[in-house]
């Protein structure tokens, strides 16, 4: 088992009444698994991440990463956990400090022990995976655009090459353009490795695309663990959890209510609300 | 943003010492310091009378008398080691105790073992400072009786009556004066306290230095440190998740691993600096002009009469260290 959560309790404060993680159980599996993480601000999605590469540490139930448990122990050693579950923060354009690409892409193999010559390449690899040129490899990240500095920092994660990769809100902040296309890049890497992908996004449009699995956080409560789908097919669902339709999806519901358009299975995609426009119209006929 | 980092001590009760305008707390702290180090040496009535204000303080801001103990805690070493000073130092007055001491190369291998292991420890232990106290006490009692090995060096520790209570005089000073700048930053929020550290500076500006930049660089300051304690904590743990960790590394991994700390931290701190200076002209902040207040700092009835008390007090030690009449 990858990721396995048994009824993980966090609070930041230790007098606070409120728990930013109550009761959550769910497990997530080493490969071949592509997780969304929704939730309205504050809903406690980022506290649940850093608990699976043992940022935090949970105040009551248990996390088991890797079969390891993750508990407050003077011998448990983190560092063999992050090798395993790679963690991308929100903007994570701003851990980047060194003077090229390569160097910053090549920090995270150098601290796990690698040598000079095998975190170049990894860091290659990891860079080509993601994207980025090769001929930005020898440039300062400093002078990148918003959207390649966020592939270099994810490149910085991606070269460690763990077997889960968790990024929390990789898209904020970019262009529709710049979204896609590192959506299909991430979509890519998981089928190329295998790796599993955890992400936390607020975009459904990004969620009814991509998403496999979905897991919805409400005030440090995890509401919903299944497929995407059911989630916006349940509209009280989706007003209690404060989360919208997708665009296409809205589009079909009000072609729907104006009797313009009639569907079994609500629409969530482009592709799908094309697809029901079209079979409506040859129904017509 | 959590607000769960305040910075200073700052601690949110409804009470009286927190309703008292900043000023007058501020101008009475100062005047209670200038008044404490005016006490003659080793009156300890007037410094009982000194004491009492602090303790005022404390009953009448709502909060529990541990978090002002916190604030002596830090500075305890201090004040064990002015007083041990005063002990050794101070040879007037009657002899009160004479402790022969009596240096081998046994008992002091002890004692500076017992004294590594003290500090190697320190981090795991529960009452630090008593355990240091207790330490201190337990090498002179060793020094006292050499059980092996040939004497290097020997001395008689005397103890005389004036080193005791003055060093106890002195002890008690520290102590008012930490409690009573405690009582000031525990119900005083930061940013009324630089209002009212740019109000008490105010005659600065006749000698044309515009105090109200400096008062605004402070509050700028202050309000910086929780987000950019927010920031570090971003960035470490960003960099945790890349395999810098500061605990489970070699020292020489670690300085390298600093510089993934403070890079990230320059940059930040420099985008931070330029968005705010954007956003506070965009406002029409002018450095240096006269501004307006958005909360009017207004003198209370309880303001006066608790100044007023203050400046009784200051004004009868001030005539008595005149010798208008005897203290
Ligand atoms: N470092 C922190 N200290 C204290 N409280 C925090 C901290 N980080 C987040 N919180 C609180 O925990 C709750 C969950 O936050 P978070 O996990 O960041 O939510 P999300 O990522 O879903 O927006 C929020 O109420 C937030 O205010
Ligand atoms: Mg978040």
């Amino acid at each position: 088992m990858g990721i396995d959560f048994q009824n993980v309790d966090f609070k930041y404060a230790k007098k606070a009444t409120t728990k930013q993680l109550d009761q959550v159980s769910f497990s997530i599996q080493e490969k071949d698994e592509f997780v969304m993480i929704l939730g309205q601000t504050g809903s406690g999605k980022s506290t649940m991440v850093q608990h699976m590469n043992g940022l935090l540490l949970a105040s009551g139930g248990q996390v088991r990463i890797f079969d390891q448990n993750i508990i407050r122990s003077k011998k448990l050693k983190l560092k063999p956990i992050r090798r395993h579950v790679g963690l991308v923060f929100q903007f994570p354009e701003y851990q980047i400090f060194e003077s090229t690409v390569l160097k910053d892409v090549m920090f995270g193999p150098k601290n796990f022990g690698k040598t000079k010559e095998e975190a170049e390449q990894l860091a290659k690899d990891a860079c080509q995976l993601i994207g980025i040129p090769s001929d930005l490899l020898e440039r300062s990240p400093f002078n990148l655009s918003g959207g390649q500095m966020r592939r270099v920092a994810i490149a910085g994660s991606l070269a460690i090459d763990p077997d889960i990769l968790i990024l929390d809100e990789p898209t904020v902040g970019l262009d529709p353009k710049g979204k896609d296309e590192l959506m299909d890049l991430l979509v890519d890497i998981q089928q190329k490795t295998h790796k599993t992908i955890i992400m936390i996004t607020h975009d459904m449009d990004i969620v009814a695309n991509y998403a496999k699995r979905v897991l919805v956080m409400n005030h440090g409560k995890l509401v919903y663990d299944g497929t995407v789908q059911e989630l916006f097919e349940n509209e009280s669902h989706l007003k209690q959890y404060n989360l919208d339709l997708p665009t296409s999806a809205l589009l079909a519901k009000g072609l729907k209510e104006k009797g313009l358009l009639d569907y079994q299975r609500l629409p969530l995609t482009k592709s799908q609300l094309y697809t029901a426009i079209v079979r409506g119209g040859e129904d017509n006929e | 943003m959590n607000d769960s980092i305040v910075f200073g001590q700052y601690i949110y009760r409804n009470s009286f010492m927190h309703k008292l305008d900043a000023r007058v707390k501020l101008i009475s702290l100062v005047l209670m310091m200038i008044g404490v180090f005016l006490i003659p040496k080793d009156h300890f009535i007037l410094l009982g009378i000194a004491f009492l204000i602090p303790i005022l303080a404390i009953l009448f801001s709502k909060i529990s008398l541990f978090k002002y103990l916190k604030s002596l805690k830090q500075i305890a070493f201090v004040m064990l080691f002015s007083f041990v000073f005063q002990l050794i130092g101070n040879h007037n007055g009657e002899l009160l105790l004479k402790l022969p001491i009596q240096f081998t190369v046994v008992n002091i291998a002890i004692v500076v073992l017992a004294l590594i292991i003290y500090f190697i420890v320190r981090k795991y232990l529960p009452f630090k400072f008593l355990i240091f106290v207790l330490l201190l006490i337990g090498a002179t009692y060793l020094f006292r009786y050499p059980i092996y090995g040939h004497i290097i060096h020997s001395f008689d520790f005397l103890i005389y009556q004036e080193g005791v209570i003055h060093g106890l005089f002195l002890i008690g000073r520290v102590f008012v004066i930490i409690l009573a700048s405690t009582s000031l930053t525990l119900t005083t929020k930061p940013t009324d306290l630089t209002n009212a550290l740019e109000w008490l500076l105010q005659p600065l500006e006749w000698i044309k230095i515009k105090t109200s930049i400096f008062a605004m660089m402070i509050s700028i300051a202050l309000r910086s440190i929780p987000t950019l304690f927010n920031e570090t904590n971003r960035i470490l743990k960003a960099q945790a998740s890349r395999g810098a960790d500061f605990n489970e590394s070699s020292l020489k991994e670690q300085i390298g691993q600093m510089v993934s700390l403070l890079v990230p931290m320059f940059v930040i701190s420099i985008k931070k600096a330029e968005d705010l200076a954007d956003a506070m002209e965009a406002r029409g902040y002018i450095p240096g002009e006269k501004r307006t207040r958005l909360v009017k700092m207004t003198f209370k009835v309880s303001d006066y009469m608790v100044l007023g008390a203050i400046l009784l007090l200051f004004v009868l030690l001030i005539l008595g260290k005149c010798g208008v009449y005897a203290l």
